[in-house]
């Protein structure tokens, strides 16, 4: 009986280590995503190489702006290559 | 504007140029001079306006009443004067302006001139080859530099989709 008693406690204690290290379930994350790392530098440097932002073919600009084509500050052929914005101001 | 930028580029027909206003708190009459040029747009005299602030700014900068000097300049350039006047004195265009100001601040500008070619920033006044070198790399298809990080960098921090990036430049000392 007390052996049992014993096997039965080691056994709840397992269980409860278990639950504990597991993943937390409540909380899903849209599109099954890991959640944002908040780990110091260091870690993420020697534990996560790879979660470096991906290479893109998206090149990332200061700002290709719109131009109305009734903009009266303009000059040159509204199809050109080039657009060149000149941000100033007279004084 | 370098007059030779217009002459190599614009009157060949390679790149449209477009002037936006970045009126700086600290320039006293820089908001109403870029008033007295929308309201001359309006007129269809927008860059003989142009000129003339840029030609007259010793006259008009330090005055006490530059508004008076830009009407004056808007009856030599004959335009409708009574049109003109109840323009700049209603304040017609001041909400384009900060506008502009507001899109430039958000595409990096924090002062003046600052240029955008084919989105490549290029700040303060630089020489005209420099300008060309811009240029000619956007004529050829260049874009701006793309800020990418290599998928392996052990120094980026966060989920490589993020759908920001910061990237900073600086240095240890």
């Amino acid at each position: 009986m007390r052996l049992k008693r014993t096997w039965l406690a080691a056994l709840v204690a397992l269980a409860l280590l278990v639950a504990a290290c597991g993943p937390d379930l409540s909380t899903p994350i849209p599109g099954g995503q890991t959640a944002a790392p908040t780990q110091a530098p260091t870690q993420a440097a020697t534990s996560v190489p790879t979660q470096g932002v991906q290479a893109t073919d998206t090149p990332v600009t200061s700002g290709n702006l719109p131009v109305d084509p009734n903009d009266w500050r303009t000059l040159g052929l509204a199809d050109a290559k080039v657009t060149f914005i000149e941000y100033s101001d007279f004084q | 504007m370098a007059p030779q930028i217009i002459k190599d580029y614009v009157e060949t027909g390679k790149i449209r140029y477009v002037f936006r206003n970045f009126p700086l708190s600290f320039h006293n009459w820089a908001q109403k001079a870029a008033e007295a040029a929308e309201c001359a747009g309006e007129q269809g005299q927008y860059w003989p306006m142009h000129a003339a602030l840029f030609n007259g700014q010793d006259e008009w900068s330090g005055s006490a009443d530059a508004v008076t000097i830009f009407k004056g300049m808007a009856g030599t350039l004959k335009l409708d004067q009574a049109q003109f006047d109840s323009c700049i004195d209603g304040d017609k265009y001041a909400e384009k302006i900060q506008a502009d100001a507001q899109e430039g601040m958000k595409a990096g500008v924090s002062g003046t001139p600052a240029f955008l070619i084919n989105g490549i920033f290029v700040s303060g006044a630089q020489a005209y080859a420099a300008f060309q070198e811009t240029i000619d790399y956007a004529l050829a298809g260049g874009e701006a530099p793309s800020m990418t990080v290599p998928a392996d960098s052990y120094r980026s921090l966060g989920e490589a989709n993020a759908p920001v990036v910061i990237t900073e430049f600086s240095d240890f000392q």
